[in-house]
């Protein structure tokens, strides 16, 4: 063996260390890719489901099948503050897809972050929907912010505490992150933005039609 | 050997690549396909609401519209609208397809009932002021004005503006304000007279010669109605006194006095309508409550009380100055619609000899103008003779009327989207 063979096993070496190596770090950077997207596709789809929940609800804030049951509309908010509502509607059913014709109670309210600490994402909540009395339960989709403001009939926004009767409109923020994010530990990543992937929906003004008809 | 290596090598990184790629690109399509799938959703949403409003704009406008929209393109995508008729109601189903998502929109109509209005007024002369309270739904035909800030427990339209004035410019809308809503003061007595001579009571100068009539009505606690009535023929003679059911006189609960007077009192056991038109003639169309009026189960107490009143005058509907009466406090349960006048006590009674007393109305007042019911000082401001005006709006009338009462367009009572 002279020392040119040396010197060929040494450069190949060498080579093949450094392809290791950008193999490595393609391979980093694919996984990382890979998490963010999905993060971001999964934060999206969540959104989408939550946002068609709620369009689907606050459009029925004050709706009854039988309309006699629900005699002031304007009454049917029951409590609204800037992270909770309590209203009355008429929920469908598999057999009554308009609704049974009797009053339901429906609460919205975002828990507290103290509720997941089990995820690394120290900021996400359960946002919970509660129907009459039941017991509150809720799968964790990623809120990180629920704000609910209220205008009247001239769309002037209502201060605390609200005149329920007085909401003609409401305006919902929402804001969602991925639970669980990439390399979070990282402190090379400053901004929230860089671990977890976030998507907002601002509904302005949503506006039930049976809150404006009579 | 070296050439091979860099093939396997080339193609090692080109399948990672491909997957990579193939991966990022799935995970971009189904992105695309969601927020596709939200807009489409949200889109055909929007095209069923805007069929069923404007479905609903036809009825408002014409209320026998039932024709509905046959399947029409709109918007890049089809709409369909039907409406039926159940009972009272009118029933717009909308439909609306877009890129394979059906969406349907029901929406409930019905004529809105004057009897539902706490306080409806052609204008207002007596501005509401500080210390005034206006109990349930609240319309005025012309600018509401407002001195200091005077309490509407219920919501408020109005067909001009809201001019607040005094020194605090403050009126409290409990349930909120809107402007320009224009709801005329209206009713069709020949509509009214048909319903009564089909299944009611219709009385009036039967000699044909249009001559003015006068009627006593006696509501009695057990159902019963005791009237009597006289005819302006010269010598008007009142009929002696007939005691029915009040069921059996007018089966649908319908009163009709063509070109006449009504005086009324006593406890209401059922649901009646009392109507006195003016036939065209400058007199007669007034109804003069001549004691104390109201239901035989009091609503307030029983929320599903069945005892229902309503009067409708042609002119002024009165409190009549008499010894049931004057001094003392008086009781109106019923829906009074005045639609030439409007509604008070009359002149002595304003006065009331010097004594202040009350007037406790649950129901609601419909008519051109408020009367004044009271004399008021001028240094603290409150009435010191004649009627203290207290009304309690009776919830019931939201949903409920009084047989036969008058009727405006239609409103929408329930809308599923």
């Amino acid at each position: 063996m002279g020392s040119s063979t040396i010197l060929d096993i040494l450069g190949s070496s060498f080579v093949g260390g450094m392809l290791l190596l950008i193999m490595f770090r393609l391979n980093d950077a694919s996984v990382e890719n890979s998490y963010t997207y999905a993060g971001n596709l999964i934060v999206q789809q969540n959104l989408v489901s939550i946002v068609e929940v709620i369009n689907h609800d606050f459009n029925k804030i004050g709706y009854c099948e039988k309309w006699e049951n629900m005699p002031d509309p304007l009454n049917a908010i029951i409590s609204a503050t800037d992270t909770s509502i309590s209203f009355l509607t008429d929920l469908s059913t598999p057999s009554h897809p308009y609704g049974d014709g009797i009053i339901d109670t429906l609460k919205y309210y975002s828990g507290s972050v103290s509720e997941l600490t089990e995820t690394p994402n120290p900021r996400d909540r359960i946002l919970y929907r509660v129907e009459g009395n039941s017991i509150p339960g809720g799968s964790n989709l990623g809120v990180t912010y629920f704000k609910l403001s209220y205008f009247d009939v001239q769309g002037h926004l209502l201060s605390y505490p609200i005149t329920t009767s007085k909401i003609r409109s409401i305006q919902i923020d929402l804001k969602l992150e991925d639970v669980y994010g990439y390399d979070t530990s990282n402190m090379d990543k400053e901004s929230y933005q860089e671990r977890y992937a976030d998507a907002i929906w601002k509904q302005l003004r949503i506006s039930s039609p049976n809150l404006r008809n009579r | 050997m070296g050439g091979k290596a860099a093939i396997l090598l080339v193609l090692g990184f080109s399948m990672i690549f491909l997957v990579f790629t193939q991966n990022n690109s799935r995970v971009s399509t189904t992105a695309i396909q969601n927020f596709t799938d939200y807009y489409t959703k949200t889109k055909v949403n929007n095209m069923a609401q805007a069929a069923a409003n404007m479905a609903a704009q036809k009825v408002f406008k014409d209320n026998r519209w039932n024709t509905g929209f046959p399947q029409t393109d709109f918007d890049g995508g089809k709409i369909e609208v039907t409406v039926a008729t159940a009972g009272s109601l009118k029933i717009i189903t909308s439909t609306a397809s877009f890129n394979e998502e059906t969406k349907t929109v029901k929406v409930k109509l019905k004529r809105e009932d004057y009897s539902k209005y706490g306080n409806f007024y052609e204008h207002v002369s007596a501005i509401p002021a500080t210390g005034d309270t206006f109990r349930g739904p609240f319309h005025v035909n012309s600018d509401l004005k407002t001195w200091g800030d005077p309490v509407f427990m219920g919501k408020v339209t109005m067909k001009g503006n809201l001019v607040k004035m005094g020194p605090t410019k403050n009126p409290d809308f409990r349930e909120g304000y809107e402007r320009g809503k224009d709801k005329p003061l209206d009713f069709d007595t020949l509509g009214m007279r048909s319903f009564a001579k089909a299944n009611g009571l219709v009385l009036k100068d039967t000699t044909g010669n249009g001559r003015k009539i006068q009627v006593k009505l006696k509501l009695l606690s057990n159902g019963n109605v005791k009237y009597r009535y006289r005819i302006f023929d010269g010598t008007p003679t009142w009929t002696s006194p007939k005691t029915t059911p009040l069921k059996t006189l007018t089966p649908n609960g319908l009163i009709y006095v063509e070109h006449g007077d009504v005086f009324i009192k006593g406890t209401l056991n059922g649901q009646l309508s009392v109507v006195a038109s003016t036939q065209k003639h400058s007199d007669g169309g007034n109804i003069y409550q001549t004691d104390d009026l109201k239901y035989n189960t009091d609503p307030l107490v029983d929320p599903h009380a069945p005892d229902i009143l309503g009067l409708i005058a042609e002119k002024n509907i009165r409190l009549q100055y008499n010894n049931n009466t004057k001094h003392h406090d008086i009781i109106t349960q019923a829906s009074m619609f005045a639609k030439n006048g409007n509604i008070g006590p009359d002149n002595r009674l304003v006065n009331n000899d010097g004594v202040l007393s009350r007037w406790k109305i649950l129901g609601g007042l419909i008519a051109k103008d408020i009367r004044v019911t009271a004399k008021y000082s001028w240094s603290t401001g409150k009435p010191y003779k004649g009627y203290q005006f207290v009304h309690t709006y009776d919830p019931r009338l939201r949903i409920k009327s009084p047989p036969h009462f008058p009727q405006l367009k239609y409103e929408v009572v329930s809308w599923f989207e």
